[in-house]
């Protein structure tokens, strides 16, 4: 690297990172993203502050409120009773009741259970809601449920104990024959969170490179520089000095990262996705983050040479959308098949795609946070990946080369091709 | 540069163009708007590849090394707005090989010469266009180029401005520095330049020192105040005349000496009071073969006139 694209690089580095925005981006991220991992935590723990309150209409004269009160008690709900004026024989009967005084309903409990008189052998119970209880509907199906089979067993003729015992939880234990083939959901998390900060990380800083192109274009400032520096001097200088940028703000939220998990955060939000002690058990595989970041650092290379080349095409503001726009597909389209991937991260067609360079420096992270990676595949993908940046730099050079002087008119495709080939 | 041609499309912008500026003199380099300069410009400096001939700078081809002893200044100035100015100059003092310390020198004595000291430390978009202009005149000349080439350099400036870069211009001839610049002021060119040359059309029609310039126009008018005798207006050498009574304003044939029309005169037994030599100015020269080039019919004028000449 000469005098010249140090130059080059360092004036873009300095620019951006003295920039506020980049303090701001830098800062307000890591927030971000830690806002969305507690507040669900947060939020969680504030509803289950208050006990749900099932009102039960119990017509098969089967003790279900007992049973139902018992299994709910695990959950941090209960069932009561309901005794209303008039007799409620249908679900009709009890909306109507609810619906009559909705403000006393809703002071009473926060869902009405009718267990109809045959539910002992066809009839099925129904629940009628009269506040939001979201996720919680769940638990109380499943309550019902188990209050109409116990009733259901005991008709058979089976004594009380022998109901329990066979409505007693069942845990079933998977566990994979080679532990790191098949990984928890932990690595699923660490993997879409790859998937997600690579992605828009190549977005911002290839939109970035684009943009100072156009920049230079537009200010003229272009003119003075080709007459002392080559273009492929500049486009490297740009690339590596914005990439540097982005490296620079990654090695703060590592920092940011490390610091908070001293203080123990990380382990409360192992807790409440339930991973604490798979976490615990498992040294953490290190190789996921140095493979995580050897395909930004090369990913980021390909897509900014091209994005530059791109750039070189843009004579105003009002072209970026059109330009950039076919350039990002290539980054935008692993997104769409990310939940693919770590479903099933070693079909032929996923490895395929996921090793094909346009799509590898988004892919290959996921994969490797998720699956055990076979090396020769990472490998292939690499090597496959250095091509393709020697590739996109080669062609991106020759378009930016005549570009960069361009101003009015967009060139078209056929005029394209002749500057790669001539250029 | 030697029989450079270069097309945009069906457009030819240079057309068979030779040119070579001597070592340590200065150089203008003339032409109406779109006739082809600033694209021969870049064709010296390696900006543009011409489709055929030959360039070289300084004696060698063009290459790193040799960019790194040229100052070019464009028309279209672009700077980094958001940069202060310090750290402008700063970076095109880099890019040119300059250590940091040198360039934050120089850059710091040539702000104190072109009075903006004060404002080293502001961001190039708190500065006026002509202070701008003066930042960017500075980031040329900041490492000392052997070839300085300016187009356009003191246009948009206030005359008590573009009077201290001409000094300074002409102060870097006398260190041994080669100046070239376009302008469309002839004045200037008659001014501080050893040489000019003249693009209209793409081609090349005026190249060498200004006494050159004037004695190859072909034209040289006499203005003639006399009483007596007309007749030796007839004279072969004149090639026409305006006649205004006592003085009369000739125009010499080509070739012809203005001594045999006054021997002429004299013989004739005219009392002359006054016979003076008006050799063209640059502007007239300027605007003959610039014009030439627009209109077909003089066009064959300008062309015998160069035949002429050489």
């Amino acid at each position: 690297m000469n005098h010249r694209v140090w130059a080059i690089l360092r004036r873009e580095y300095l620019e951006r990172v003295r920039n506020k925005w980049f303090l701001l981006a830098t800062l307000l991220v890591p927030l971000a993203m830690l806002g969305a991992t507690f507040l669900p935590v947060v939020l969680a723990g504030q509803s289950q502050e208050r006990p749900l309150v099932v009102a039960v209409i119990d017509r098969s004269g089967g003790e279900l409120t007992e049973r139902l009160d018992a299994v709910l008690a695990r959950d941090n709900a209960e069932a009561r009773e309901f005794r209303a004026d008039r007799e409620i024989a249908t679900i009709g009967d009890l909306r109507d009741i609810l619906s009559a005084d909705l403000e006393t309903a809703r002071t009473t409990a926060d869902a009405y259970l009718l267990f109809p008189s045959d539910v002992a052998t066809f009839g099925s119970p129904s629940i009628i809601t009269v506040a939001d209880i979201g996720f919680r509907e769940r638990t109380l199906r499943t309550a019902a449920q188990d209050a109409v089979q116990w009733l259901r067993a005991r008709e058979a003729g089976l004594q009380p104990g022998a109901a329990d015992a066979l409505l007693a939880d069942v845990e079933v234990l998977v566990e994979p024959v080679d532990p790191d083939a098949d990984r928890s959901e932990v690595f699923q998390m660490i993997g879409f969170a790859f998937a997600m900060l690579l992605y828009v990380m190549f977005l911002v800083y290839g939109q970035m490179v684009a943009r100072g192109v156009l920049e230079e274009k537009t200010s003229d400032i272009v003119e003075i520089l080709v007459s002392s520096v080559r273009p492929w001097e500049m486009m490297l200088g740009k690339i590596v000095g914005i990439g540097a940028v982005g490296l620079t703000q990654v090695g703060i939220w590592a920092v940011v990262a490390l610091v908070l998990s001293s203080f123990g955060l990380m382990g409360r939000v192992g807790e409440f996705i339930g991973a604490t002690a798979e976490l615990a058990q498992m040294a953490f595989p290190w190789s996921i983050l140095v493979f995580a970041l050897l395909y930004f650092v090369l990913g980021y290379l390909m897509y900014s040479a091209v994005f530059a080349g791109a750039g070189a095409l843009l004579t105003s503001e009002q072209d970026i959308q059109q330009v950039l726009i076919p350039v990002m597909l290539p980054i935008i389209f692993p997104i769409l098949i990310v939940w693919q991937v770590m479903d099933t991260p070693n079909r032929l067609w996923i490895v395929a795609t996921s090793m094909f360079p346009l799509f590898s420096p988004i892919l290959m992270p996921v994969r490797n946070a998720v699956t055990n990676v076979p090396a020769w595949q990472n490998a292939v993908s690499i090597v496959a990946l250095v091509a393709a940046i020697w590739l996109a730099a080669w062609i991106a050079g020759r378009i930016y080369r005549v570009g960069i002087l361009m101003k009015g008119k967009r060139p078209s495709i056929p005029e394209l091709v002749r500057w790669m080939r001539h250029g | 540069m030697r029989g450079v041609n270069k097309a945009f499309g069906s457009n030819q912008a240079v057309r068979e163009f030779d040119f070579e500026l001597p070592r340590g003199t200065v150089c203008g380099l003339l032409g109406p708007n779109g006739a082809g300069k600033t694209t021969a410009i870049r064709i010296m400096l390696d900006i543009l590849g011409p489709d055929s001939g030959t360039v070289e700078l300084l004696g060698e081809p063009v290459n790193a090394g040799v960019r790194e002893r040229v100052g070019y200044l464009p028309e279209e100035r672009g700077m980094y707005q958001k940069m202060k100015v310090g750290e402008h100059l700063a970076f095109f003092g880099a890019i040119k090989g300059m250590s940091r310390r040198d360039a934050g020198r120089e850059a710091a004595r040539w702000l104190e010469r072109l009075d903006l000291r004060s404002r080293a430390n502001d961001r190039v978009d708190t500065l006026s266009k002509g202070m701008q202009q003066k930042v960017q005149f500075i980031a040329t000349i900041l490492h000392q180029p052997e070839l300085l080439i300016l187009d356009e350099p003191f246009s948009g400036l206030d005359p008590i401005n573009s009077e201290l870069l001409r000094e300074i211009v002409v102060e870097r001839k006398r260190a041994g520095t080669t100046v070239l610049f376009s302008t469309h002021l002839i004045d200037d060119a008659e001014r501080i330049c050893d040489r000019v040359c003249m693009i209209a059309g793409a081609r090349k029609v005026l190249d060498g020192t200004l006494a050159e310039v004037r004695a190859a126009s072909g034209r040289k008018d006499v203005n003639v105040v006399f009483e007596g005798d007309r007749g030796w207006l007839g004279h072969p050498a004149v090639a026409s005349l305006t006649d205004h009574g006592r003085r009369v304003e000739v125009r010499l044939a080509p070739g012809a000496d203005a001594q045999d029309l006054l021997r002429a005169a004299v013989d004739a037994g005219a009392r002359i009071e006054r016979f003076e030599i008006a050799e063209p100015s640059l502007r007239e020269i300027f605007l003959e073969r610039a014009g030439a080039r627009g209109l077909p019919a003089t066009e064959l004028q300008a062309a015998m006139a160069e035949a002429e000449a050489s």
